[in-house]
């Protein structure tokens, strides 16, 4: 308990800056080197700040309908967006030019994201995956068709990978591959997915009050229920040891350490005064787990250590939406339902100016 | 307290039965309110003003295989991302297709978290073609359903159709959904008001008005009060639409329309026992028997034995002026002083029906939920919806309770105050049997 006393005497934890979209923050996403932060808003916006000061950018984009999902490329410059307008639109923001631009289908376009061999973009539209090679080709080609809605979609890390959670399980396609890699199926509706860092885990988050784990090696999957409703929202820890799970006012903690990874345990249970989880995150170097609230509130855990709150912020206007931790885990980007949008960190005590 | 939630009605109905007319006479009648459309088609981005969405039916059922678990998750994904939106629209109608299961739809805004939390289900609105829904009826069980899952029963293009016509319509969709409105509508013509924000799938609202109550079904088509002094008499049949015929003659306690129905209810039950039917009896007398009269052909004629003067009541299992009867003594022919017809019970056996069931005196609270738990658990499937408002015991206030398939919430309404404690509970579903809910019902008395 001192070491929790310690931090909590020696640093406070509060916004840095903060500003207002125009709308519900639909998508958060930090440039790799932690120092352009990128939103987007149900109203379309599309926008980026200076991690530092706030600052926006000048040119902020648009897509008509609402705005989706954010992708950074690992060079800093390029950022994917997409949107209810059944477009994807790659952004230049050094200038705020478009770069490219991609009109799908009539299909809500609801996730975006580059594939970690730097050359794929992929994204989803309604139940087909596209892919482009943004620079190479202007035209995009489907990936593959799925058999019911894509819900999530997620890339392994470090590896060309897509994971894509639909009703009915997951399924794993790779460009250049014309047929699935592989299916793991579950005859429910899979909310979202998270590949483990170590891609040892395929974890899903379901519609039916379960989350799933697959060992991605064997094709063996557990089954967890419990929960008080959906599964929306996870998140694994750097060590790929721990899966954070939200459902209602419920933050589930699983170890999956050992061969028979979470199978047999029971989770660490976290709650923060009844308060509905909206997002989860955890530190992308660190033991600590980020949870925004309905109620506004974010809190900071190390469930590895201590059932009790680290640190919390709020509350904010609005729901907490998302909450996204800079690349060097040492700030805390938070968005709202109202549109607002901050960015935490840690600041010494006694050492304000 | 008003619920802030945003209301949501379903618009269901058999292709070609004037849903897209009533949806753009709703949307072009409505003035100041937001409606979000989410159409029955392919493709979602929104237009004319991002309010109607064109959405792919997903129909997601869950592991456990429960039909009630069963959602509809295009509308979960579409509702969730528009409920984000600051300038949220005040309505959401929900166009399905004409071959769509509304029960999905309808357990969407139930089962779902999200969807729950910002949506409430306003009512179910079904489209039937006059012209064309008994062929429908026929052959299709999505009509059927569509029919009882409803809460309002548009009966449009009734200008095709003479008053009569639609009559017998109107009564046989009754049968099949008592609690549900029925209106006739020509180009599915109708005050906005009486379609959208009508509280009826509200579990406070749910038996605001009562349900009507069928006249009930009997097992004969028939009966009638006969004045006779003591005697022997002859009823005679001519040829037929059947070979045979079931009748009872039993005493009656005067030539009053009260007398008749008692009669009526004792004939009931001796109609029930089929296996202690008398096959064409030497002689028939007054009691509890139930005749089995062989016609044939030729026609025949049964000798009646009266010990006494007396009032005497006929019930007979079809029309009799079908087989020309005739109640004669050696030199009269009598007829009937009071008569009645019944509405017989054999028709569409196979097809969506509503049990009303209504009685008084205070239910034991476990004892209802647990029949409640179990008739739902076994019958769920076929039990389509199912209201009630309960007297319980020792509750003051009125318990109503709205249920669809297998899920149902119970709710404590306003209280009894001086008017009577009445239980009333109606079923609407495939496969119902009348007397096994009434009496497991009865079983949950205090």
């Amino acid at each position: 308990m001192s070491r929790l006393i310690q931090r909590q005497r020696a640093f406070s934890f509060a916004p840095r800056w903060q500003t207002v979209l125009d709308d519900y923050v639909q998508a958060l996403a930090w440039s790799t080197d932690g120092q352009t932060l990128a939103a987007a808003s149900i109203g379309g916006t599309i926008a980026w700040f200076s991690a530092d000061q706030g600052n926006a950018s000048p040119v902020l984009g648009r897509h008509a309908f609402g705005a989706s999902a954010l992708s950074w490329h690992p060079d800093r410059r390029r950022l994917a967006s997409s949107g209810q307008d059944g477009r994807v639109i790659l952004w230049d923001t050094h200038t705020g030019r478009i770069l490219q631009q991609w009109l799908g289908g009539t299909s809500w376009i609801e996730h975006v994201a580059w594939c970690p061999d730097q050359r794929h973009l992929a994204w989803s539209s309604g139940k087909t995956i596209m892919l482009a090679r943004p620079g190479e080709t202007a035209e995009a080609t489907p990936l593959g068709s799925l058999p019911s809605t894509i819900a999530d979609m997620c890339w392994a890390p470090g590896d060309a990978t897509l994971a894509c959670a639909i009703y009915g399980g997951v399924w794993l396609w790779s460009p250049g591959q014309p047929m699935p890699l592989r299916t793991f199926p579950w005859k429910g509706s899979c909310i979202t997915v998270r590949w483990s860092p170590d891609r040892r885990f395929l974890a899903t988050g379901d519609q039916d009050a379960t989350v799933h784990f697959w060992f991605t090696a064997t094709g063996i999957d557990l089954r967890m229920s419990g929960f008080p409703g959906k599964v929306k929202t996870l998140s694994w820890d750097f060590s790929s040891r721990y899966l954070a799970t939200g459902s209602g006012p419920c933050l589930a903690i699983w170890d999956c350490e050992g061969p028979s990874g979470p199978e047999g345990r029971s989770p660490i249970l976290l709650e923060y005064q009844a308060a509905t989880i909206r997002a989860l995150a955890y530190q992308p170097d660190g033991p600590w787990l980020a949870a925004g609230y309905q109620n506004g509130h974010v809190v900071l855990w190390e469930p590895a250590f201590s059932i009790d709150p680290l640190f919390s912020a709020g509350p904010f206007d609005g729901e907490i939406t998302h909450v996204a931790w800079s690349p060097g885990g040492r700030q805390l980007a938070v968005g709202t339902s109202h549109g607002n949008l901050a960015v935490l960190d840690f600041t010494p005590k006694g050492n304000s100016p | 307290m008003s619920d802030p939630r945003i209301p949501v009605t379903i618009l269901t109905g058999f292709l070609g039965s004037g849903k897209t007319t009533l949806l753009n006479r709703l949307l072009r009648e409505q003035h100041g309110k937001r409606i979000a459309v989410i159409e029955n088609e392919f493709g979602e981005i929104g237009i004319d003003q991002d309010l109607v969405i064109r959405s792919d039916e997903e129909i997601f059922e869950m592991n456990n295989g429960c039909i009630c678990c069963t959602v509809r998750g295009d509308l979960i994904r579409i509702l969730g991302n528009l409920m984000k939106r600051k300038d949220r629209f005040d309505y959401v109608l929900i166009e399905t297709t004409g071959l769509a299961d509304p029960g999905p739809v309808a357990q969407t805004f139930v089962m779902d978290d999200d969807m729950r939390e910002h949506l409430r289900l306003d009512g179910i609105v079904t489209l039937v073609d006059a012209r064309h829904v008994l062929h429908h009826l026929a052959d299709s069980e999505e009509v059927q359903k569509q029919i009882a899952f409803a809460d309002l029963i548009l009966l449009n293009k009734s200008d095709l159709e003479p008053a009569a016509t639609l009559d017998a319509l109107e009564a046989r969709i009754r049968r099949m959904n008592i609690q549900a409105r029925i209106e006739r509508t020509i180009h599915a013509a109708i005050p906005v008001e009486r379609v959208l924000n009508t509280g009826a799938f509200d579990v406070k609202r749910a038996l605001q008005t009562d349900p009507r109550f069928l006249e009930p079904e009997y097992p004969f088509e028939w009966g009638g009060l006969y004045a006779l002094p003591a005697g022997s008499y002859n009823l005679a049949f001519s040829d037929g639409p059947d070979p045979s015929m079931r009748v009872a003659l039993l005493p009656a306690e005067g030539a009053t329309p009260q007398a008749l129905d008692k009669a009526r209810d004792r004939a009931v039950r001796v109609f029930g026992r089929r296996h202690e039917v008398v096959e064409s009896p030497e002689t028939l007398t007054p009691g509890f028997h139930l005749y089995e009269l062989t016609i044939g052909t030729q026609g025949r004629s049964y000798h009646v034995e009266l010990a006494r003067d007396g009032v005497f009541a006929l019930f007979t299992q079809h029309h009799p002026e079908e087989f020309a009867m005739k109640w004669l003594s050696p030199r009269n022919e009598f007829s009937a002083v009071l008569e009645a017809v019944y509405k017989p019970d054999h028709e569409h056996d196979d097809e969506v029906t509503s049990v009303g069931i209504r009685f008084s005196g205070d239910l034991h609270m476990e004892r209802l939920n647990e029949w409640m738990r179990e008739l739902l658990a076994t019958k769920g499937p076929d039990i389509y919806r199912s209201k009630g408002v309960l007297s319980i015991r020792q509750i003051p206030n009125r318990v109503v309770f709205q249920g669809v398939h297998m899920l149902f919430d119970f709710q404590p309404d306003r209280p009894w105050g001086s008017d009577q404690r009445v239980n009333t509970l109606v079923f609407i579903g495939r496969n119902l049997d009348r007397r096994e809910l009434t009496e497991g019902f009865q079983s949950c008395l205090a």
